[in-house]
This record gives C-alpha cells, sequence and structure tokens, in this order.
C-alpha cells in the first residue's frame, strides 16, 4: 500500500481534485527517500499521523 | 834710556828698567813699541812681503777702540768655511751663512737684494701654501677646503701640468692670470678614472662654510654626456622622491599591479592592484581608476544602471547555456503523487549546467530560459488524469500540461491508454542558486509508467536573455 492509497484508506471522502489541486499534495523526489506529504492543507481534514500511517502499513 | 844699534852688528837689545818700553822710531816717531807685558805695537800697519814681490797689510781702522781677537786653533776642517768670531773676538771656521728675512715659515725672496719673508707664502715642511694671488684665481694651494673665489685642492693624486692643460685649452692662461677669451676652451676637462677622481663645485653663497658639491662618477661601461638644459631649475634630488614639479612622481613607492594617478592637481599616487585582465576606468576627480572584474568567453562590456562599465552577456544568440536533457530508462511513479522524472542523460549541455545526477538545470548564467518539457507514459490499466508541472527550486512553479477526464461532462468510461504531453514555460534565473525539475502527476490505475528515450520524455532549455 502506497502513502495515497493510505490516505484515503483513512479518508475515503478524498477525491482526486484534492491530490491533483494541491490541497494535499503527495510527492516523490526519486531520491530513494519514496513517498512523502510535501503539503497538507485540507480545511477539516487533520493530517494524518505516522501512527496512523505505519498502523496501514501493517495491514 | 837712550840706546844706539849698530846696524851691522846682531845683538840683543835689553832694558834694565823694569817698568821702561822699548820703542823703535823712525824720524823722531815711535814705530814699534814692547812693553813690559810683551804686547807689541804697531804704529800703523803690518806689513807682509811676498816672497817674490808685494806685500800683505794688515791694519787696525782709524779710529780702532780697544778689540782683541784670537785666531782659531786649527785650520779650517772644509774648505770654503768662514772665519767667524764670538763678541770675545775669539774666532773659528764655519760654514757659511746668511740671516733670514721675514717669519718663520716664510719662504725667502729677493727684496732689493736682501733676504725677506711675507705671510702669502709660507711651508712648514709639509704644506706650501700661497695667497695674495692676482685676478679671481685668488686660493690657497694645499688646503684641504677651498676658499671662496679660491681653487680646488691640489694634491699629489691629482696631477695638473702645463702639457696635461694644454691638451684641453687652446691658449692655456697663466694659474694667477687673467681668464681666457671666450671660446678658448675646445674640450671638456677629462677627469682620469681614478676612483677619488672628482669634481668639487664650491657651495652658493648662503651656505653653510666652505661646503662644496662633489660629483663623482660610477663604474661606467662606455662614455655618457649630460647635457644640462637650457633652462634654470632644480632637476634632481638625491635621497627623496623626484616631485612633479620636477618632472618625476613624487612616490617614494607604489603598489605592484597598480598605476598611479593624478590624486590631486599636483600630487600622485598609487592605485590599488587592478585586477588582472580588468578594464581600467577612471574613479572621479581625487579618486583612483579602479578595473572592472575579469569577463568569460561571450561577454561584451556594458554598463550598469550607474554608468560604470561592466561585463556582461549577450542577450539571445548563441552564447547562452542551452541543454536537452533525457530520461534513459522507464520510470514507475507512484500513482496520484507528484514523482520527480529522473532525466537522467542529456543530448547537448554547453554550459554544463543540467545534473544529470540530481536531475536539475541550474544554470550559472543569470537569466530569462526558455524550458520546455515533454513526457511519454501511461498505466497499465487505465489513466484518468495526468499533470505535467515543472518545479523550481523544490516547488510547484509552473503546471504545464494537464489531462483530466473527470471533468463535468465526461463520460466515467472514457479513459486514456497513453499520453504524450508537453509545454514549457518562461523562467528566469538568478545565475547562482536557482533550479528546475520536471514532475509528473498520474491518476490511474495499474501501473504507471514514463517511457524513455529523447522522442519520448525530455526536459530542454535556452537562454534568451538577461
Amino acid at each position: 500500500m502506497n502513502l495515497y492509497e493510505k490516505i484515503v484508506t483513512l479518508y475515503p471522502e478524498l477525491s482526486n481534485f484534492d491530490f491533483s489541486k494541491g490541497i494535499i499534495s503527495l510527492q516523490n523526489d526519486s531520491d530513494g527517500r519514496g513517498d512523502y506529504i510535501a503539503a497538507w492543507n485540507h480545511p477539516t481534514l487533520p493530517r494524518p499521523t505516522d501512527e496512523q500511517l505505519m498502523a496501514l502499513e501493517a495491514k | 834710556m837712550a840706546s844706539t844699534i849698530n846696524a851691522t852688528t846682531s845683538g840683543v837689545v835689553t832694558t834694565g828698567d823694569s817698568v821702561a818700553t822699548l820703542s823703535l822710531q823712525t824720524g823722531g816717531t815711535t814705530a814699534v813699541a814692547i812693553d813690559t807685558a810683551q804686547i807689541v805695537t804697531l804704529s800703523k800697519s803690518l806689513a807682509l812681503l811676498g816672497s817674490t814681490s808685494g806685500s800683505v797689510s794688515i791694519a787696525a781702522p782709524a779710529t780702532a777702540g780697544t778689540q782683541s781677537y784670537t785666531l782659531p786653533t786649527a785650520v779650517p776642517a772644509v774648505s770654503g768655511y768662514a772665519l767667524t768670531a764670538t763678541t770675545g773676538g775669539v774666532m773659528s771656521w764655519a760654514a757659511a751663512s746668511g740671516n733670514p728675512g721675514g717669519s718663520t715659515t716664510q719662504v725667502q725672496y729677493n727684496n732689493a737684494g736682501a733676504f725677506a719673508g711675507s705671510a702669502n707664502m709660507t711651508f712648514d715642511g709639509t704644506t706650501l701654501t700661497a695667497a695674495g694671488f692676482s685676478g679671481p684665481l685668488n686660493g690657497t694651494v694645499g688646503a684641504t677646503t677651498a676658499n671662496t673665489g679660491a681653487f680646488t685642492t691640489l694634491s699629489a693624486s691629482s696631477t695638473v701640468s702645463g702639457t696635461g692643460f694644454s691638451n684641453y685649452l687652446a691658449s692655456p692662461p697663466a694659474i694667477g692670470g687673467t681668464a681666457p677669451a671666450a671660446g678658448t676652451f675646445t674640450t671638456a676637462k677629462a677627469i682620469a678614472a681614478a676612483t677619488q677622481d672628482s669634481v668639487l663645485l664650491q657651495g652658493r653663497a648662503g651656505g653653510t662654510g666652505s661646503y662644496v658639491a662633489t660629483i663623482t662618477p660610477t663604474t661606467l661601461t662606455a662614455s655618457r654626456t649630460l647635457t644640462i638644459p637650457d633652462a634654470t631649475g632644480t632637476i634632481l634630488q638625491s635621497g627623496t622622491a623626484v616631485t612633479v614639479a620636477q618632472g618625476g612622481t613624487g612616490l617614494t613607492a607604489g603598489t605592484s599591479g597598480g598605476i598611479p594617478y593624478y590624486s590631486g592637481t599636483s600630487a600622485i599616487t598609487s592605485s590599488a592592484l587592478l585586477t588582472q585582465y580588468g578594464v581600467v576606468y577612471g574613479g572621479g576627480a581625487g579618486a583612483a581608476p579602479v578595473a572592472t572584474a575579469v569577463g568569460t568567453t561571450g561577454q561584451f562590456l556594458g554598463a550598469n544602471t550607474g554608468g560604470a562599465p561592466t561585463w556582461q552577456t549577450p542577450s539571445g544568440g548563441s552564447s547562452g547555456p542551452t541543454f536537452a536533457a533525457y530520461l534513459s530508462s522507464n520510470q514507475n511513479p507512484t500513482l496520484s503523487t507528484f514523482t520527480k522524472v529522473t532525466l537522467n542523460a542529456t543530448q547537448w549541455d554547453t554550459a554544463s549546467a543540467f545534473n544529470t545526477t540530481t536531475n536539475r538545470f541550474q544554470p550559472l548564467t543569470a537569466g530569462y530560459y526558455l524550458i520546455t518539457v515533454q513526457a511519454n507514459y501511461d498505466a497499465a490499466t487505465t489513466v484518468t488524469d495526468s499533470i505535467l508541472a515543472i518545479y523550481k527550486n523544490g516547488s510547484n512553479y509552473s503546471r504545464v500540461f494537464r489531462n483530466n477526464l473527470r471533468g463535468t461532462g465526461v463520460p466515467s468510461t472514457v479513459n486514456f491508454a497513453e499520453l504524450i504531453s508537453a509545454g514549457s514555460a518562461m523562467i528566469y534565473f538568478n545565475g547562482t542558486t536557482d533550479y528546475v525539475e520536471l514532475y509528473i502527476y498520474i491518476v490511474g490505475s495499474g501501473t504507471a509508467t514514463v517511457y524513455n528515450g529523447t522522442a519520448y520524455t525530455t526536459m530542454t532549455g535556452a537562454f534568451i536573455r538577461a
């Protein structure tokens, strides 16, 4: 499960609009460090914690 | 007592009177008298007859007084000796001499037939001094310091002879005589090459004592000529900088690599070091000239906003950086994630400004660049949205292309199979830290792929203007 999939699992109400318009910006700099949240500007949904994401990783 | 001597008979004349004087008279006058002290008195003179003829007479003065002379005890030891006597009349033989005139050290001269001396000509056994010369050559011979208007020193090392003078004067004047007529000198006086030779010039009136200026040539490798200008002035000062008024710079030192400039109306100063290959331009009144920085290949000399010359990069043309980078192997970006396209090869990169490791274009020439990007990609199942973006300094700068099939009015069954997106942006680079990268955002299902190749996924750029 990649980062995008984890986030939409946490917040199913998110749409492509949120990711493509930069409200939530996921980024990968192709430097070996993988995907990361470059920006989280959603007005109501809080940025997921590392613990939440790690928990989804185990599933 | 009276006695008669027979003239033809030899005998002894005696007188028995102890106080009487024996007298010989002729014609009734006493000619010879012998007193009781055995002193013989002649009334006239003593005549000694020559063995052949003639006679030598010894006579007393007419008014003789009372004098007594005692002859030397021996004949003269050296021929030519003269007979001298003490005040007591004791005579002896001695070398003939006369009494000198004048005072001690004064040289004797004939003064109307008599010895005489003068303070103007003395000799103390070492130094001969003469004064009182007539004309302008008044001076002292042998003095160590010249007097005003006098000869300079004549020493044993400065040989002056009549022959030597004749070599250089058409009509050599006599020392102490009148000045030579104009045009008499035909050749400058030569000075012997001895190291101690020099020319002494008497200091002008108003100076201290009898100081002189000494002109001494250095070791010469050829004959040199100094020509004095037809003007009055001080041309050189030893031991200090030659002033601007004297034709010098007034500087005792300068800055290596600098240039002298007028820091005032009559003062010259050394500027600071001027950059190698820099172009020198004026600093304004009283200020030092300065130099531009070093230009680089292709730059031209322009002016900044203040008017100062500065190297500038020409706008456009072929002199600015340009590059073409591409993806050399397929890349699989994460869906719905802005992923940097790893442009890891170049077709050209004139300024070595594209880094194939960091996949960045970072030019070192400031200016405006036209950046164009292109990507060929798909996803294994569907592609419903995609964005091609140029990032500047790590942030989204320009989304140059987007394909979104999930907009209003588009059926949800419509999907892309494979796309080629392209776009461009005009971007300013500061020439130091600014850089750009290509990011791609793909929405779909299955594994997304960005295809490699110079014809498929590229970033190109060119300098447009400064």
